[in-house]
C-alpha cells in the first residue's frame, strides 16, 4: 500500500513538471518575432570568408562563430554517407581552401542528392570554430542552387531566399541620429511618420506591410519609435524601472481592460540577447479596435542604457510579411 | 516559551509593516499625459471591411449589353466599385493612380474590362467611369457596365 501511494505521489509529481515544462515554450512558440525561430542569415562569398578565416582567427571567430550565414560558393565534393560536403571558391583558381558543411535535416539531404560537383550554391546555416580541431564548420538549414554571379556583403536573408539588401535601403534615424535603421525600398511607399499624420505621440514610423503593392486589405503594420524617459516620463527618477515602464508604454497604447474595468497590467514573455546581439524584452498582447476587430499585437522594447528604448509593435491579422521584419530588426543600429 | 513566542510574533509584525511601507513607498510609473496615446492605434489601423480581398462572387444577371460584349471573346478585366472602394481582378487598389496603367498592362485584343458597380459612392465611381472612357478613346478598351 506504501509503495502504491509513492509511485501515485511521484507519478503526480511527474505529470505537474511535464504539464509545466509543456506550457512554458507554448508563449514563445507563439512569438512571431522570435528571433531564434525566424533566423536572419547575413551573406558572404566562400571566397571572403575563406581568406578572412586564413588571415586571422581571431578576427575571424569575432565575425563569424557562431553567426548565422548564407555562404555563397562551389560544391567541390560530398559524402553522404558522412552527411558533409565541402563548399570552395567560385573562381577556384585563387585557392583550394574549402569549408566543411554538415547536416541532418531530411530536407538538406534531399538537396544535396541533386547537387553536382562544380554547382554554385548558397548555403544557409551556422558557422562554428572547432574547440579541438581549430576548423571551420557550417551546420547547414539549407542549401540551394544559384545562378548568382556575386553577393553582397551588405544583404541578408530569410530561409525563404528572401533577401534585403542593407545598401539598397533609406536611412533613417530616431532619438537626434543616435539610432540608425533601414527602410527596404518596398516599405517607402507604405511609410507613415507618426507624429506628422497624426497618429500618435512617439517619435517614428508605421510600415502598413499590407498595402505594399496592394498584397491585402488586412491591416499588418510594424511600428519602430522610440521612446524617450527625458521627454515622456512624468518624473524622470523613474527612468531606471525598465519594466514598469513598459508596462505603462503598452497601457498607454493597448489599454486591455478587465471584466470590472480596470487595464489589465501586461506581462513581459521572454527577455533575451539575441544572437546579433541586441536586448530584446517581449510582450505579447491583444489590440481591440474601435470597430471590434481583434490583432495581434507584439511588442519589443530593446533598452537604450536608462535613456529610453526603441519600441517595436507589430499588429497583425495575418503575418505575411514576418520575413520582411525580422530582417529589418536585424539590420537596426542602436 | 511564550516570550519566544511573543518575540517571533513581533519579529513577523515587523517584517510585515516594513513590507507594506516599502510597498506603500514606491509610485506608479506614469508617462505624461497628452491628447493622444503614443501610438493611436485606432488612426493608424483601418478595420478591413469588405470581407477578404474582394473576392466574393458575383453573379451575372441578365444584361442587354450581353450580345456586344460576346464580341470580345477574350478574358475579363474586372472592375468592382464598393462605397470607396475598388478591386482589379482580386485586388484591392488604395488609390486609382495605378488602374490605368494596369489595365494597359493586362490588356490584350478581344478582352474587355467590366465595371461593377457594387453600392459605390457615385463620385467614387465617375472617377473611375471617365478612366475607363478615356482608355476606351485613347486605345479602343472596351469596357461594359454592370
Amino acid at each position: 500500500m506504501k509503495n502504491r501511494r509513492k509511485i501515485c505521489i511521484f507519478l503526480a509529481l511527474v505529470l505537474t513538471y511535464v504539464t509545466m515544462t509543456a506550457s512554458l515554450p507554448l508563449s514563445f512558440k507563439e512569438m512571431a518575432l522570435d528571433t531564434e525561430k525566424n533566423v536572419v542569415y547575413q551573406n558572404e562569398s566562400a571566397e571572403v570568408f575563406l581568406i578572412k578565416a586564413k588571415a586571422s582567427k581571431d578576427k575571424a571567430k569575432e565575425l563569424y562563430h557562431k553567426q548565422n550565414f548564407v555562404i555563397f560558393g562551389k560544391v567541390k565534393s560530398r559524402d553522404t554517407s558522412k552527411k558533409q560536403f565541402q563548399l570552395g571558391i567560385v573562381r577556384d583558381r585563387i585557392s583550394n581552401d574549402t569549408l566543411t558543411c554538415k547536416w541532418s535535416a531530411a530536407t538538406v539531404t534531399d538537396a544535396v542528392a541533386e547537387l553536382r560537383g562544380g554547382d554554385v550554391v548558397k548555403v544557409y546555416g551556422e558557422l562554428s570554430l572547432g574547440a579541438l580541431n581549430g576548423k571551420w564548420t557550417m551546420s547547414v538549414d539549407k542549401v540551394e542552387k544559384t545562378f548568382a554571379s556575386t553577393v553582397s556583403d551588405t544583404a541578408f536573408s530569410a530561409l525563404s531566399g528572401r533577401t534585403i539588401d542593407e545598401a539598397e535601403c533609406e536611412t533613417r534615424t530616431l532619438n537626434d541620429g543616435k539610432i540608425k535603421f533601414y527602410v527596404p525600398k518596398e516599405w517607402k511607399s507604405v511609410e507613415k511618420n507618426i507624429i506628422d499624420n497624426n497618429l500618435g505621440t512617439m517619435e517614428g514610423y508605421q510600415y502598413r506591410l499590407n498595402e505594399i503593392d496592394q498584397h491585402s486589405i488586412k491591416p499588418e503594420s510594424l511600428f519602430v519609435c522610440y521612446f524617450s524617459n527625458e521627454q515622456k516620463l512624468l518624473r524622470t527618477s523613474d527612468k531606471g524601472r525598465t519594466e514598469a515602464i513598459e508596462q505603462e508604454i503598452i497601457k498607454n497604447i493597448c489599454p486591455d481592460k478587465d471584466l470590472v474595468g480596470n487595464i489589465k497590467t501586461p506581462k513581459r514573455t521572454q527577455k533575451k540577447k539575441t544572437y546579433y546581439d541586441a536586448e530584446y524584452h517581449y510582450y505579447q498582447e491583444e489590440f481591440k479596435s474601435e470597430g471590434g476587430q481583434s490583432y495581434r499585437a507584439e511588442f519589443i522594447f530593446q533598452p537604450d542604457g536608462t535613456n529610453g528604448f526603441i519600441v517595436y509593435l507589430y499588429v497583425y491579422l495575418e503575418k505575411d510579411h514576418l520575413d520582411d521584419v525580422m530582417i529589418f530588426l536585424r539590420m537596426v543600429e542602436p | 516559551m511564550r516570550i519566544r513566542a511573543k518575540g517571533k510574533l513581533l519579529l513577523l509584525a515587523c517584517i510585515f509593516f516594513v513590507f507594506s511601507v516599502g510597498f506603500a513607498g514606491t509610485e506608479p510609473v506614469k508617462i505624461l499625459d497628452e491628447p493622444i496615446p503614443l501610438i493611436d492605434l485606432n488612426a493608424a489601423i483601418k478595420d478591413a471591411k469588405y470581407g477578404q480581398n474582394g473576392n466574393e462572387s458575383h453573379q451575372d444577371g441578365d444584361d442587354p449589353s450581353k450580345a456586344s460584349e460576346q464580341q470580345y471573346p477574350g478574358k475579363e478585366i474586372k472592375i468592382r466599385v464598393r462605397g470607396e472602394a475598388c478591386w482589379l481582378g482580386e485586388n484591392r487598389l488604395f488609390s486609382l493612380s495605378p488602374l490605368r496603367e494596369r489595365i494597359v498592362k493586362s490588356y490584350k485584343t478581344g478582352d474587355k474590362v467590366i465595371l461593377e458597380d457594387d453600392f459605390a459612392e457615385s463620385h467614387y465611381y465617375k472617377e473611375i467611369l471617365a478612366i475607363l472612357e478615356q482608355l476606351n478613346e485613347e486605345k479602343g478598351i472596351p469596357f461594359f457596365e454592370k
